[in-house]
C-alpha cells in the first residue's frame, strides 16, 4: 500500500506544474471572460440611448436584467476553450504517463519494474493518478464557478442583474453540462465511461509495449472487441424502440456485465502484461 | 508528510468539489406546481396530466403538471430517462405499462398499440410480419391470445388473402383486434403500393375462430353512399380510441380521392371531404352514418370520440364548447346536447380540452390563471374543478405561475 501511494505522489509530483498550468489558465480565461463580457455589458446598460423596451425577449431572467447564466451561455467558446484544452492534455497523458517511462531520458520503467514489489501497484498508480487529475481539475472548475459568479456580481451593480444559480448557469455551457451533469447517477455513468475507456487505453499500451509493432495489431483488435461488445446491445436492441425484443432494463443490464466483463479483462490482461511479457 | 502535500491537497480538492456540489448546489430552483382542488372529488383529476414547459429565466424546462405536483424532465434520473420511461410514449397508453409488468414475456416486442386486445379475461395481439430485405408483408397474420388467468398463450398464423390476383405489390396494415362470440376480429387495411395514390386500397375483418386458429370468414368492408354508390380509391380511414378496449363498432371516417383535370392526364388527385361509416363486428354489415352526423365536421369544429356503443362531437370556439352524443347502434342521437360556457367555469378562454371515457376534460386560461375542470360527458354534470397553483410567498407564485406554460392535457394510465 506505501508502495502503491508513494507511486501515485510520484505521478501527481511529475504532472504539477501541467495541472497548475491547466489551473491557471483556466482561472485566467474565465475571469478574464467574465470581466470582459460584464464591463461590456454594463457600459451598454448604462450608456446613452439605452432603454429597458430594447430588450423584448429575455430568457435567462425574470426582468431582462443581466443574469451569470447569460454570460455563461454568450461565450461558450471563450469559457470552454481552457476546458477542452486540460481534456486535451489528461486525455494525451493517458499515453504519455507510461511513455514518458520508457522513451524518457533515463528509461525510468526499468527502474520502476526493478523494485522489489507487485507490479500492479504501478498500474494502479498511473490510473489513480489519471482519475486525480481529472477529478482535480473538474472540481478546481466548480470551485471557479462561484467565485465568477462573486466577480460578475462586483462588476454589475445590483440594479442591473438579476440572481443566478450554480446548477442552471452549468447547464448553459454545452461542455461544463456534460462534465458536471445535473443527475448524481449522469455523473457516475459519465465518469465510469471515462475510466472504462482510461482501461482500455492502458490496455492498449501495454500490448504494445508487450509485442511491439504485432502489438498494435493486438490493440486495434482488442478496442475493436471492446468497442462492438459495449454497442452491439444498444444498436440491436435499441432501448426506445417498442418493437426491440429486450426491455431497456435487459438491455442495460446486458451492457452493464459486459462493461464489468471488459473492466476486468483489461485489468487482468494489464496487469499479467506487466507481470509476465514486459521483462527488463 | 510535508512532502505529500500536493497529492493531499489534490485528493482533497477532488473529493470536496464534487460531493459539495451533489450535496447543497445541485438543486434546479424551478418553482413547483400543483393543479389544486376547488370543488368536487380530486380522484376525477387524478390521472390527468398538464403538459406544459417552464419558460422563465431558469431556461425553458419540459414539465408535468398533475394534481400531486409538477415532474421536470430535466430531474430525471438516468434510470429514468433510459430504463423506466425510454418507452414512455408507448407505455402511458392504455395501461401498457402494466401489462407490461404483469405480462412481461407475453408483451415482449409488441409495439403497435391499435393490435393490442384486452378483457378481463382476455389479451391478445395481432400482427402482419414483414419481410427485413423486401419490406413486403410475409403473407399471414400473426395472432396471440393470452388467457389471463391460466396464463396460457395460444399462437395461431391465419394466411393473408392478397387483395388482386394481379401480383401487384401490396401492403396491409391492422387497424383494430376485437374478441366477439364468433371469433377474434382483425381488422385490416389492404392496398397496393404499386400504382399509389390510385391504387386498390380495401378494409377486411378476418374473423379467426379463438379455438381452433382457423380463419372463419373473411368480410370485406364496403362503403355505399347516401346516392347508393360503393365507393372506392379510399385514401384515410382513421377514428377510433380506446384502442384496446373492446367494442362492438369500429368508426371510419373515409376521404375519398378524386382525379381532378384530364382522365388521361398526370393530374392530381384531390381529396373530398370525410364521410362518416360505422362497421358492426357482431353483424359484419358497414352504414353510413345519418346526415346529421355527417354535417357535424370535425375539422371545423373540433374532435370526435369513441366510448362503448357512443360517439361524441364537440362543437367549441374560444368560450363554448358544445357536446353532442350519438348511438353507434342505432345512428340517433342520445340525450340533448349540452353546453359549457367558459364564464360559467369562471374568466378565461378555452384553451384544450378531450373526452376520455365518460369524461370531458377542459382547460380554460386567462392571463397567469390556469383553471381545469371535469365533466360528465354525456350530461354536463360538473365533476371536479381545479387551479394551478405553485409553491412560496404570493410574490414568487405570481412570477411562477407566469413563466409557466400549458399547451396540452393527457390520461397517464
Amino acid at each position: 500500500m506505501k508502495f502503491y501511494l508513494k507511486l501515485v505522489h510520484m505521478e501527481v509530483h511529475r504532472f504539477r506544474y501541467l495541472l497548475g498550468g491547466l489551473m491557471v489558465l483556466t482561472l485566467l480565461m474565465q475571469f478574464g471572460v467574465v470581466l470582459l463580457w460584464s464591463l461590456s455589458e454594463r457600459s451598454i446598460r448604462t450608456g446613452p440611448g439605452w432603454s429597458e423596451k430594447l430588450i423584448t425577449y429575455h430568457p435567462f431572467s425574470e426582468t431582462g436584467k443581466l443574469t451569470f447564466n447569460e454570460m455563461m451561455f454568450n461565450n461558450q467558446f471563450w469559457f470552454s476553450f481552457p476546458v477542452l484544452i486540460s481534456i486535451a492534455v489528461i486525455a494525451g497523458y493517458v499515453f504519455l504517463i507510461w511513455y514518458r517511462d520508457w522513451l524518457g531520458r533515463d528509461t525510468f520503467i526499468y527502474r520502476l519494474l526493478m523494485l522489489p514489489s507487485n507490479r500492479g501497484c504501478i498500474y494502479a498508480a498511473k490510473l489513480t493518478a489519471i482519475l486525480l487529475f481529472t477529478f482535480g481539475l473538474v472540481s478546481f472548475q466548480l470551485l471557479l464557478l462561484p467565485l465568477e459568479m462573486m466577480l460578475f456580481n462586483l462588476a454589475i451593480p445590483e440594479a442591473l442583474r438579476d440572481p443566478s444559480y450554480l446548477s442552471q448557469a452549468i447547464l448553459q455551457n454545452q461542455v461544463l453540462k456534460v462534465l458536471i451533469p445535473g443527475q448524481l447517477d449522469a455523473f457516475v455513468m459519465a465518469y465510469a465511461i471515462g475510466i472504462l475507456t482510461v482501461l482500455a487505453a492502458f490496455t492498449v499500451i501495454l500490448l504494445e509495449r508487450s509485442y511491439r509493432v504485432i502489438g498494435i495489431g493486438f490493440a486495434v483488435i482488442y478496442v475493436f472487441v471492446c468497442g462492438a461488445a459495449l454497442l452491439a446491445p444498444i444498436t440491436l436492441q435499441r432501448p426506445g424502440n417498442t418493437a426491440s425484443y429486450l426491455y431497456p432494463g435487459e438491455t442495460y443490464s446486458i451492457m452493464l456485465a459486459l462493461t464489468v466483463i471488459i473492466v476486468f479483462v483489461s485489468v487482468w490482461l494489464s496487469i499479467r502484461l506487466l507481470n509476465r511479457k514486459i521483462t527488463v | 508528510m510535508k512532502r505529500y502535500i500536493t497529492t493531499l491537497a489534490l485528493v482533497l480538492l477532488a473529493a470536496a468539489g464534487f460531493s459539495t456540489y451533489y450535496a447543497f448546489g445541485s438543486a434546479d430552483h424551478l418553482p413547483e406546481y400543483r393543479l389544486e382542488t376547488l370543488e368536487g372529488d380530486a380522484k376525477e383529476a387524478a390521472n390527468l396530466v398538464l403538459v406544459g414547459s417552464y419558460i422563465g429565466g431558469k431556461g425553458s424546462q419540459p414539465l408535468n403538471l398533475t394534481v400531486h405536483g409538477s415532474e421536470y424532465r430535466s430531474r430525471k434520473s438516468l434510470y429514468e430517462s433510459y430504463i423506466t420511461d425510454a418507452r414512455e410514449w408507448f407505455y402511458e397508453q392504455e395501461g401498457m405499462r402494466e401489462l407490461i409488468e404483469k405480462y412481461p414475456a407475453f408483451m415482449r416486442g409488441k409495439a403497435e398499440i391499435d393490435s393490442f386486445y384486452q378483457d378481463q379475461d382476455w389479451l391478445a395481439y395481432a400482427k402482419i410480419p414483414y419481410n427485413t430485405a423486401t419490406s413486403d408483408p410475409e403473407g399471414t397474420i400473426e395472432v396471440e391470445i393470452l388467457n389471463r388467468s391460466t396464463g396460457k398463450v395460444a399462437d395461431y398464423s391465419i394466411a393473408l388473402t392478397p387483395l388482386s390476383q394481379q401480383g401487384m405489390r401490396e401492403h396491409a396494415t391492422i387497424y383494430d383486434v376485437q374478441l366477439q362470440a364468433d371469433g377474434l376480429h382483425v381488422m385490416v387495411n389492404q392496398y397496393e403500393t404499386d400504382n399509389r395514390p390510385s391504387g386498390a386500397s380495401q378494409y377486411f375483418d378476418y374473423i379467426i375462430d379463438s379455438a381452433s386458429g382457423q380463419l372463419s370468414k373473411r368480410n370485406p368492408v364496403e362503403f355505399v353512399d347516401a346516392a347508393g354508390t360503393k365507393l372506392s380509391s379510399i385514401s384515410h380511414a382513421t377514428l377510433q380510441n380506446g384502442y384496446t378496449a373492446p367494442h362492438d363498432y369500429f368508426v371510419f371516417s373515409i376521404v375519398m380521392q378524386e382525379q381532378t383535370g384530364e382522365a388521361n392526364s398526370s393530374s392530381v388527385p384531390t381529396r373530398v371531404p370525410a364521410e362518416l361509416y360505422v362497421y358492426s363486428y357482431k353483424s359484419g354489415i358497414t352504414q353510413r352514418l345519418p346526415d346529421e352526423m355527417q354535417k357535424l365536421d370535425a375539422r371545423r369544429m373540433g374532435g370526435r370520440y369513441i366510448s362503448g356503443d357512443e360517439l361524441y362531437f364537440t362543437n367549441y370556439n374560444e368560450t363554448l364548447i358544445a357536446v353532442s352524443r350519438y348511438s353507434l347502434e342505432t345512428g340517433e342521437r342520445r340525450g340533448e346536447t349540452w353546453s359549457l360556457l367558459s364564464s360559467q367555469i369562471g374568466e378565461g378562454e378555452l384553451q384544450s380540452f378531450f373526452i376520455n371515457g365518460e369524461r370531458l376534460y377542459v382547460l380554460l386560461a386567462k392571463e397567469d390563471a390556469r383553471t381545469v375542470v371535469v365533466m360528465n360527458a354525456a350530461t354536463g354534470e360538473p365533476l371536479y374543478k381545479g387551479s394551478v397553483t405553485a409553491e412560496g410567498s404570493e410574490e414568487e407564485r405570481q412570477i411562477a405561475l407566469s413563466d409557466m406554460a400549458l399547451n396540452n392535457m393527457s390520461i397517464k394510465e
